[in-house]
């Protein structure tokens, strides 16, 4: 039972981490995509997007061309701090953000512009600065696809296994995650384990799942 | 734009031209391939002999897949078309035994190896042994569950009563070739390989110590062919070679030991 407990809570931590990262960044992305016109926005549209149709492990790739100890920010980070996000538990959470931020940002974008715009428009009229509108009117109209964007993104960064895998590296208690874990276990000839992980796994994507269909399922109309 | 459409008729006919390029993939029409599973880290020395079978058994074709024993050996249980298994420790080949998948009689003990202790060539490494291990900030070997330089180096590491404190440290590797990447790279301070991979990358990683005698399970690579494969006259041929003395050079050159005469 332990490995497994251990890697549950590894995977949740990792998870949590990397959607409340997303929360922050993803939500911005998201707002700014849907709310602003710019050069350029095509091509970060686009960027957000590519670990959606790359394989896991080419991401994982460039990032640890970009993070590693001798990558391109890595190096620099390495000689002053002397520290490096590779084979680090934060290193899977950097994975499993760039892996799930696409989701976040497109389900979230969709939810934001969904938003009836003379409402947005009114409040403008009434006085509001775009600062409050945001918080105040397009926010809470759009928070049940927002919330759906939120749960299929941890549901992604929990599943996270090929970026993880090259950026993080698999380290017992560190970096296993339920899915590293189930891969390991699976490899030495424990499969005992690896049903119980890949179960639980299971379940609790299933159940993040639900919910999030649930709220998708309504239309994030204002009610 | 008239010029360049497509008539119903020729569209056929790429789409047939393109499916039989498909179908022509590598390895498809090949009747006469023998498939090895071998352990990563006999690689080179298998590359290098690879020639001198097939200039002898004309019309066969060598396929290798390398990777960690241990993983080869699942796959063989998933019921992979494997011909030949070659591991690099005793404990894959048991297991398939057991469960009936090899042929016992071909079984033989084929090499032998040395562990060693591993760190990047430059910068300069603090490290001088296995005594300033605890110094390091991340250690990597192979998964001791299914690589089986992992196992041995985790053998060593408990010996020497370092285990329990390193074991925040390690960095467990898919193979032991990945191993030796993560420290040719330079994101661990040091790592176990085996001396003959330690060897192929001179300039990037140096051999800081040896693993003390005695301080593992004597390293041991067997071989032997897996029962109901396709092509096993090929396979025992393919075994034969691996014994002879010729072969033996080949693998003494990339540092292993033979163990058959």
């Amino acid at each position: 039972m332990e490995p497994l407990l251990d890697a549950l809570r590894l995977s949740l931590l990792v998870s949590l981490c990397a959607t409340g990262l997303m929360c922050v960044v993803g939500l911005a992305l998201a707002w700014v995509l849907a709310m602003r016109q710019f050069p350029g926005k095509a091509l970060l549209d686009a960027l957000i997007s590519i670990p959606l149709v790359l394989p896991p492990t080419v991401v994982g790739y460039y990032l640890v061309l970009l993070l590693g100890r001798n990558g391109w920010i890595g190096a620099p980070l390495y000689r002053w701090t002397g520290w490096s996000v590779v084979f680090t538990w934060q290193g899977a959470v950097v994975a499993a953000f760039v892996v799930a931020l696409p989701l976040m940002v497109r389900v979230s974008r969709a939810a934001i512009e969904a938003v009836d715009q003379d409402l947005v428009q009114i409040s403008a009229t009434l006085g509001k600065s775009e600062w409050q509108t945001t918080w105040q009117v397009t926010l809470p109209l759009a928070r049940r696809g927002i919330l759906a964007a939120i749960l299929l993104s941890f549901a992604r960064a929990l599943g996270e296994f090929g970026a993880t895998l090259m950026l993080a590296g698999n380290i017992p208690g560190q970096t296993s995650t339920l899915p590293l874990s189930i891969y390991s276990a699976f490899q030495s000839g424990n499969d005992d384990l690896a049903q119980q992980m890949a179960l639980l796994l299971t379940l609790v994507s299933v159940v993040v799942m639900l919910l999030s269909n649930r709220w998708t399922g309504q239309r994030w109309k204002p009610f | 734009m008239r010029g360049f459409a497509m008539t119903d008729q020729n569209r056929w006919g790429y789409t047939l031209v393109f499916l039989v390029w498909l179908l022509s993939a590598p390895g498809w029409a090949q009747a006469q391939e023998l498939l090895v599973s071998a352990a990563a880290s006999l690689a080179e020395a298998l590359e290098a002999l690879k020639p001198r079978f097939e200039a002898s058994h004309a019309g066969a074709q060598v396929r290798f897949n390398f990777g960690a024993s241990g993983a080869l050996a699942r796959q063989i249980e998933a019921g992979a078309p494997v011909d030949l298994f070659l591991s690099a420790a005793p404990a894959q080949m048991d297991r398939l035994q057991q469960r009936q998948l090899i042929l016992a009689g071909t079984r033989v003990d084929l090499l032998s190896n040395e562990l060693v202790l591993i760190a990047p060539a430059s910068p300069h490494s603090a490290l001088t042994g296995f005594s300033d291990l605890p110094k390091a900030s991340r250690i990597a070997l192979g998964d001791p569950g299914f690589v089986p330089a992992g196992l041995y180096a985790q053998q060593t590491l408990t010996r020497l009563n370092l285990w329990s404190i390193l074991q925040a440290k390690l960095v467990y590797g898919q193979d032991v070739r990945q191993v030796l990447e993560y420290v040719a790279r330079g994101e661990v301070d040091a790592g176990l390989v085996f001396v003959t991979d330690a060897a192929l990358l001179p300039q990037q990683v140096k051999v800081l110590a040896r693993a003390p005698q005695g301080s593992h399970l004597p390293i041991v690579y067997l071989a032997a062919q897996v029962a109901g494969a396709a092509h096993p006259d090929l396979a025992a041929a393919f075994l034969t070679l691996l014994t002879q003395p010729q072969s033996c050079q080949i693998f003494q050159r990339y540092g292993f030991t033979c163990l058959s005469k």
